[in-house]
């Protein structure tokens, strides 16, 4: 019997609601271990950890494939980060990137025969304004009507998706592609500028200053405060005379004009034109990383950089071990997991720091 | 009179057809109906289906019953489904958040364990032709030539119907994905209503995946979805969140792939991408037209909110 009572004391100890998140990062662990253990093809944890560490930071070149990755992730978590401000959610990332390349090769097929310089803005202005459209109307649905812009901005994401395929595969597709569904290549001109030849290009600036922009406007100006507001109590908000609906579209448009920056640095410089397969699911993962980093603009930076890192670094270790490329699936699936019980374990921890804070 | 009974026979065919194709996208938006029901949005449906999918393959090929896939199949689905219910009730992490890494994991683990298995045959579920039925003219097609898995379909599109509006059980998830401060005052367990919810919709959404892979194309591809969870997240809206619409959407979607490929065949040229927005615009178009027209949606009050008990600060 006291071992009895000695064991549920322990267990009374040792499972308080406070440590669910450690446990569950435990046991998270222990079931991923056990998967990998059983798999044929898995290379030791130790291995694979640092071989994607290795490979994502270690060398030059890999440094810079991170890089190239961390440029859409970044953009989209920003485009994210924006209307989350106000409580809202922007799903609608990969709609947007996808919006922003169709947009900018509608320019390329129309004017390509225009200077370069005129060329470059009018494919940044129109960029800009479709992933402003595809971002408009979860805005202007949920601001007018009050429809969730959770679903009708995924909803989108496939809408344009489609969209893509069908220009690429039907009108847009290039004759001179040999039968690949490839839209016209983008002149190296008229689009962002790489580096020393590499595919790191000025999209990554862009993101950095915009990150550092949006810290300091949200810190300044009325919109930040706005945005709080609404996150709050939209009542409250109309209340004291906040203009919603135009609050929400203009959030919504500046997270789509990001995203729709993303799609078209992507497109033009790394894949060098239009075609399937465009994203690796960036929006969403852009989604993830904005939500990590608690939707703070310059917090935004580094899980960029490591989300990045995350995927070079399983493609450099696909060549070396010859995984599957559902490797780095699989690892930002847990680590995302990771993040969201460790952030509820200290979350806990803070809480219950209060409280004992404020009793004594 | 051929000519007519010609067309007959086509239409049934094209019918026959259209529930085969509409099986595996029936049962995961059927699970995700269940799991909105009470209030929890679960993103992950595609990689449910991919898991279950993925173990189904390796079940069968393992153990050489395709009853067993089946089994894995949804086990599989329902241990993702426990993660994603895990983290929305007992972490009280974001749903919309887990569900995307939900799906991204999904994918991760079915490509990665399903690797070894990639293009292997194996004998999965076939159509069962009963003797004399099957072959009665037009309707021995259309009623008697499916694989199991689509009477089973019936089956649980029934059950759940019975089981959301004829029982306490169903009473009580109502209930919870409408108003759960209510519910929890009337003495209902809001979270261990919804967990049962989430694991049931992860089920349903697993066996869906194994449909899919054991009974239509009977091969495991990555990625062999294809979109098919996404498309059931937006059918349970269009289908405003009711099992038998779900049912008849479900088959009109599989019937609108069958009419596509047909088309192809009689030389009209129709992109196939355009009839993959089809269903994303109807499910806008249903938020809308539900929104404007002020009728209620049959959106469950409460989805995407979570719950927290009002008598533990927390």
């Amino acid at each position: 019997m006291k071992i009895l009572a000695v064991l549920s004391i322990v267990r009374r100890r040792l499972f308080r609601e406070q440590y669910t998140g450690a446990w569950t990062l435990v046991g998270g662990v222990l079931v991923l271990l056990c998967l990998l253990g059983w798999s044929p093809i898995a290379p030791s944890p130790w291995r694979l950890i640092w071989g994607v560490m290795a490979g994502a930071f270690g060398s030059w070149p890999g440094f810079l494939e991170t890089l190239t990755r961390t440029i859409p992730i970044l953009l989209c978590a920003l485009a994210v980060a924006v209307p989350a401000r106000a409580g809202l959610f922007n799903i609608g990332g990969e709609g947007q990137f996808h919006c922003g390349a169709i947009a900018a090769t509608f320019v390329l097929l129309t004017a390509g025969h225009l200077p370069s310089p005129l060329l470059f803005s009018l494919q940044l202005l129109a960029a800009v304004i479709g992933g402003a459209i595809c971002a408009a109307i979860p805005a202007l649905l949920r601001g007018r009507f009050g429809v969730s812009e959770i679903l009708t901005g995924l909803m989108l994401n496939f809408v344009a998706i489609n969209l893509m395929l069908y220009l690429v595969h039907g009108p847009w597709r290039d004759p001179k592609a040999l039968g690949w569904p490839y839209a016209v290549a983008f002149p190296e001109e008229a689009v962002f500028s790489r580096w020393r030849h590499t595919n790191v290009h000025s999209g990554l600036l862009v993101g950095l200053a915009a990150a550092v922009i949006l810290f300091v406007v949200f810190r300044t100006r009325v919109i930040g405060a706005t945005s709080r507001y609404l996150a709050g109590n939209i009542e409250a908000a109309r209340r004291v005379g906040v203009p919603i609906l135009s609050s929400f579209v203009f959030l919504f448009l500046a997270g789509g004009a990001l995203a729709a920056l993303a799609g078209w640095g992507e497109a033009s410089v790394v894949q060098g034109r239009l075609r399937p397969a465009l994203s690796a699911g960036y929006g969403y993962i852009g989604f993830l990383v904005s939500w990590l980093s608690g939707h703070r603009f310059l917090a935004i930076i580094p899980i960029a950089i490591f989300a990045g890192g995350l995927y070079s670094g399983v493609d450099t270790l696909q060549l070396d071990l010859s995984l599957p490329s559902a490797t780095a699936d699989v690892l930002i699936g847990a680590v995302f997991l990771s993040f969201l019980a460790a952030s509820h374990a200290w979350i806990m921890a803070k809480e219950s720091r209060r409280e004992k804070g404020a009793t004594t | 009179m051929s000519g007519l009974y010609g067309f007959l026979e086509l239409g049934c065919l094209i019918a026959a057809d259209s529930v085969t194709r509409g099986t595996a996208l029936a049962y995961a938006a059927l699970g995700e109906t269940i799991a909105e029901r009470s209030g929890v949005v679960n993103l992950g449906v595609e990689g449910m289906m991919l898991v279950g999918a993925a173990a189904g393959v390796i079940a069968t090929i393992v153990s050489g019953s395709p009853w067993l896939g089946i089994a894995a199949a949804g086990l599989a689905g329902m241990a993702l489904a426990g993660v994603h219910a895990h983290f929305c009730l007992v972490l009280r992490a974001n749903q919309i958040v887990s569900g995307f890494a939900l799906t991204i994991l999904g994918m991760g683990l079915s490509g990665f364990f399903g690797r070894p298995y990639v293009g292997l045959k194996f004998d999965g579920l076939h159509e069962v032709h009963l003797p004399i039925l099957s072959d009665i003219p037009l309707f021995g097609a259309l009623l008697f030539r499916y694989d199991l898995m689509v009477y089973g379909l019936f089956l649980s599109a029934v059950a759940l119907w019975w089981l959301l509006h004829r029982t306490r059980f169903g009473i009580q998830v109502k209930a919870v994905g409408n108003d759960p401060e209510a519910a929890f005052a009337m003495g209902v367990a809001v979270h261990r209503v919804r967990w049962l919810a989430v694991l049931g919709g992860g089920l349903m959404s697993g066996i869906g995946g194994a449909h899919l892979a054991l009974a239509f194309t009977h091969v495991w591809v990555e990625k062999m979805t294809a979109g098919v969870g996404w498309i059931a997240i937006g059918l349970v809206i269009v289908a405003r969140w009711a099992p038998f619409s779900v049912l008849v959407l479900s088959f009109a979607f599989g019937g609108l792939a069958v009419l596509h490929a047909q088309l192809q065949a009689a030389g009209v040229k129709v992109s196939p991408y355009f009839v993959g927005m089809l269903p994303y615009l109807f499910a806008i178009a249903a938020l809308m037209v539900t929104h404007l027209s002020n009728r209620r949606s049959g959106m469950p009050r409460a989805l995407i909110r979570e719950f927290r008990r009002p008598d533990r600060i927390q």
